[in-house]
């Protein structure tokens, strides 16, 4: 089938999912022993005010007319009040969004730009000191825990050495880019170690092939022959991990912005959590999930644009 | 420059070739590592191709040919050692840097590859990968190496060449796909072609027409041929020199005539009786048994005698020797000076013409 | 012409089409015991001993506060210093391996019993019962695991046990989707068919055919996912989610110790080194199983 309808058919799909995981979501938080009118309230409200609260915010009615509300009004963009901020979580998350957003992408451009170096320069070099050295790095980045690997990073740059922010987020291009260093590294040391490894297997399967042989027959090599010939055919296989790899990418990117005390939703999840506000935390959880289903869809129509055999179901 | 009329064996009558050859291959021995050890791969070959002839080169799988095919180019596996010279038109490519060497690649000789699915890039355009040759290697820009390059296609029988250029490889046919690989040997107006048993993937059918686009291409361009194939009777329509290997080794080479007309190694022999014949007295094929090939612990002396239905006792003894027992005929066998107990076994018959 | 010949040994395959990676790639050689496992095994086996011998092995209580000797440098007395209420820090590290990797097992053996379980079902019955299943798989897997834990623990409560619920219900899905794979596999293979034929039932079949299969991928992934589940834990340790202090853990360890970045550092990176070193030997373990499979 042609792009643009796989694209729609995908759309639709992201739709359902989103629907379901909401389902999910509602179930689960609404679970809970307490009910939301006192966890808004706190601890020194009455009975009376409670109840006055719940009522007045429908917490009383059933549970299939709470949800037929709530998701109508997840149609219309509304995702609930916060308890915390006593404002719209869709406001609250139009201003945390964008600094996860630009972590995230600057994370992922990262792990690629690592990755692809370091599995081009250890697959070539198969074998040699260098290809060993590639190798085993992977095996001690795979435990380093992010928060960890952020606070020393900190310690090395930013309070050692004095190079880079200790933290927050700094106004302007520049400052974004240098803010954001330091976090976007700490994900990428895990993810790229991940990633390293299947581009190294999967260029060293496409250095077999015949038709690099073919290139190098007619006079290809060097930088030529990586980019043009071998990079873009072991990227391919490679696509399907970074769909799995992204979804532990937010997942570490909300965690990083803890250390590093940078304003985006991963810092506030945590927070909406220790205070039991139920909107903002399956706002989030909501919102991080769409990310992942749309970037799946993007890289999935990349891989189609890359790799001219593969037909859209 | 000689005339030459076609590319039918029997054109060359002597071995005195007026000008030097094209590409000269002198005892060259490459040495590959294997898991049980290494392993002579080539060992001691020596041949010459002339300008513009076809050159035929047969021998089992394992015989060594794909390598020697490779070495010539320069494109081994890691850890292979190479010995000996290869000269291209009095050029000694083995002495070249491998930057040089693979500048050399592409100029001067051409490769056409078995399998033309897994010889084309499947991510790219049919067009762009013939195009790259003259790209690389003389500049061309991309408009004049495109345009040069829907030439070709329909020179090779394409029709519609424009419209293919702009396809991938998965979406043409296994005939179309290898005169894709004819017409990408042929941009960069090599010398030589080195062909790597360019028709095994096809079916009789696009077989011959292959052959014959390529024996044509050849002849108006007075290009030169190394054909290596396992199919004897392919070689021998189109080759005008024969060469035999077995176990790494040149066992018979000479004019395809000769070759064919009277064996002098029982090897050749062995292969032509096996090939299954439509016209003369019905003989049926003779298949050659014995153990496989053991590349890394050759028998003694010569190296089919395990499998020679005619070996004795010198034959587990004596050197590898190739000796001239006719003009610009050589045999590595002793029986090859004429003594073949050839009527004890059968004759080849009319299997080849 | 026909070639009556068999290879004898072939040099460098020239014109594969398909060859298995592992068999052109694989560089350790497969006959003795590969140092990784060595090594890998190793250092679980000292993690192991610092789990299970903590009372034994760890020199103070780590719970044990003693204000007056707070922050204390490296020292003969306490190997690692001590933290800012006193407490030994290498105690209170190997009171944490007990912690976090006794909740780290615990959690990926859940999620491995339970993922195998749903995995078995779904591939091996079909029908409705797998399209549902697969789903509810996709939904889980678009969910950062990270947020899908922060409303599992909203709704279960802190502690270690709600922890540790809570990651088996987040990673169970990777070893769902595996079993259903092999299983969607091998379902279509003659030796089962032949079993069914033969009149075995369906939990027989499983058990004993299709089990030993997906073994090897199993182990090989449960390795990696306990590396998953520790840096989990430490992360919401960190964070102060889960495991809640004083208890000693080393995610809130590192958390304590950033506070004193820049006089006493080793607060933070020693527990951290420990997490580090935990994986590398996890890893190590997890690549030679990979490799042996393959090389082989």
């Amino acid at each position: 089938m042609t792009r643009l309808r796989y694209i729609g058919k995908r759309l639709l799909y992201v739709v359902l999912t989103l629907w379901g995981v909401s389902l999910l979501l509602f179930l689960l938080l609404h679970s809970l022993p307490s009910s939301p009118g006192e966890l808004m309230l706190g601890e020194g409200a009455t009975p009376d005010q409670v109840v006055a609260i719940n009522h007045t915010l429908g917490y009383d009615r059933p549970m299939v007319i709470q949800y037929s509300s709530y998701l109508t009004g997840l149609f219309q963009g509304d995702l609930g009040t916060s308890y915390l901020f006593h404002r719209p979580v869709s406001e609250e998350l139009g201003i945390a969004l964008p600094v996860t957003l630009k972590l995230a992408v600057y994370a992922l451009v990262l792990d690629i730009l690592v990755a692809v170096s370091l599995a081009t320069l250890a697959a070539m070099n198969k074998n040699k000191p260098i290809d060993h050295a590639i190798r085993a790095i992977p095996l001690v980045g795979i435990g380093m825990p992010p928060f960890w690997t952020g606070t020393i990073l900190l310690v090395i740059f930013a309070v050692g050495l004095k190079v880079l922010p200790a933290g927050g987020l700094q106004d302007g291009i520049v400052g974004n880019l240098r803010s954001l260093f330091l976090p976007a590294l700490t994900q990428t040391i895990v993810a790229s170690a991940i990633l390293t490894r299947s581009l190294r297997q999967s260029i060293l399967e496409v250095l077999q092939s015949d038709y690099i042989l073919s290139a190098r027959a007619k006079g290809v090599r060097g930088f030529r022959l990586v980019v043009r010939h071998i990079l873009p055919n072991a990227i391919v296989p490679t696509l399907s991990l970074l769909s799995v790899l992204f979804a532990g990418l937010i997942g570490g990117v909300l965690i990083t912005e803890s250390v590093f005390g940078l304003p985006g939703i991963g810092s506030m999840v945590v927070r909406a959590f220790q205070v039991y506000d139920i909107p903002l935390v399956s706002g989030i959880t909501l919102v991080t999930a769409a990310l992942i289903l749309l970037m799946n869809l993007l890289l999935d129509v990349l891989y189609s644009i890359l790799d001219p055999r593969v037909t859209l179901r | 420059m000689l005339q030459t009329p076609s590319l039918a064996t029997g054109r060359w009558r002597s071995d005195a070739v007026p000008e030097p050859p094209l590409l000269s291959v002198r005892d060259l021995s490459v040495t590959l590592p294997t898991r049980q050890g290494y392993m002579k791969a080539v060992d001691g070959v020596s041949f010459d191709v002339p300008s513009g002839s076809a050159f035929g080169l047969v021998g089992e799988s394992g015989s060594g040919k794909s390598i020697l095919l490779r070495s010539i180019l320069g494109l081994l596996p890691d850890g292979a050692k190479v010995e000996g010279q290869i000269y291209l038109e009095e050029q000694e490519l083995s002495a070249l840097s491998p930057k040089r060497r693979a500048l050399s690649r592409g100029k001067g000789i051409s490769v056409i590859f078995q399998d033309p699915m897994t010889a084309l890039n499947p991510v790219r355009r049919i067009g762009t990968q013939i195009a790259e040759g003259p790209i690389v290697h003389s500049g061309v820009k991309r408009s004049a190496a495109h345009a040069r390059a829907i030439e070709l296609l329909t020179e090779v029988g394409i029709a519609d060449a424009a419209e293919v250029a702009r396809r991938y490889p998965h979406e043409l046919s296994g005939g179309m796909r290898q005169r894709v690989l004819i017409a990408m040997a042929l941009i960069c107006d090599p010398k030589i072609i080195l062909c790597d048993e360019p028709t095994t993937a096809l079916d009789v059918t696009l077989q011959k027409k292959v052959i014959t686009l390529l024996e044509r291409l050849c002849l108006d361009r007075g290009v030169a041929l190394l054909f290596v194939s396992h199919d004897l009777a392919l070689v021998s329509e189109l080759c005008d020199f024969v060469t035999v290997m077995y176990a790494g080794q040149l066992v018979e080479t000479g004019l395809t005539r000769q070759v064919i007309d009277s064996p002098r190694h029982v090897y050749t022999w062995a292969l032509l009786r096996s090939l299954p014949t439509i016209d003369g007295p019905k003989v049926a094929p003779l298949s050659i048994g014995g153990p496989a090939l053991d590349r890394v612990h050759a028998p003694s002396g010569c190296r089919f005698h395990p499998r020679c239905p005619i070996a004795e006792e010198p034959c587990t003894t004596l050197p590898y020797e190739l000796s001239e027992v006719g003009q610009g005929h050589r045999s590595a066998c002793i029986y090859g000076d004429g003594t073949l107990p050839v009527p004890a076994l059968g004759d080849p018959g009319g299997a080849v013409r | 012409m026909k070639d009556v010949v068999n290879e004898g040994i072939q040099p460098q395959p020239l014109h594969s089409v398909a060859e298995p990676a592992e068999s052109a790639t694989t560089d350790a050689p497969p006959r003795r015991v590969s140092a990784k496992l060595t090594i890998g095994v190793g250092i679980l086996a000292v993690y192991i001993i610092m789990a299970v011998l903590a009372p034994v092995v760890a020199p103070y209580n780590p719970l044990a506060q003693q204000i007056p000797d707070a922050l204390v440098r490296p020292g003969w007395s306490h190997l690692l210093g001590t933290d800012e209420l006193g407490r030994d820090v290498l105690s209170r590290i190997i009171y944490g391996a007990r912690v976090d990797l006794t909740a780290a097992v615990a959690a990926a053996v859940g999620a491995c019993v339970l993922g195998t379980l749903i995995g078995l079902l779904a591939g091996y019955a079909g029908g409705w019962f797998d399209i549902v299943l697969t789903r509810i798989m996709d939904m889980m897997q678009v969910i950062p695991s990270f947020t899908l834990l922060l409303v599992l623990l909203l709704v279960l409560g802190p502690g270690a046990t709600s922890l540790v619920i809570a990651l088996i219900v987040t990673h169970w899905v990777a070893y769902g989707r595996l079993i259903r794979g092999s299983v969607l596999v091998l379902r279509g293979q003659d030796f089962i068919l032949a079993a069914r034929l033969a009149g075995l039932g369906t939990p027989r079949v499983l058990v004993r055919h299709v089990l030993p299969n997906v073994a090897r991928q199993v182990v090989t992934y449960l390795a990696s996912d306990v590396v998953l589940a520790i840096t989990a834990i430490a992360s919401l340790g960190y964070l102060g989610i889960g495991i809640q202090p004083p208890t000693a853990e080393w995610g809130s360890m590192i958390h304590d110790g950033q506070d004193f970045l820049s006089s006493n550092w080793w607060l933070s990176a020693a527990p951290g080194v420990f997490v580090v070193v935990l994986g590398l030997g996890l890893a190590l373990v997890s690549d030679s199983f990979n490799e042996r499979r393959d090389g082989a």
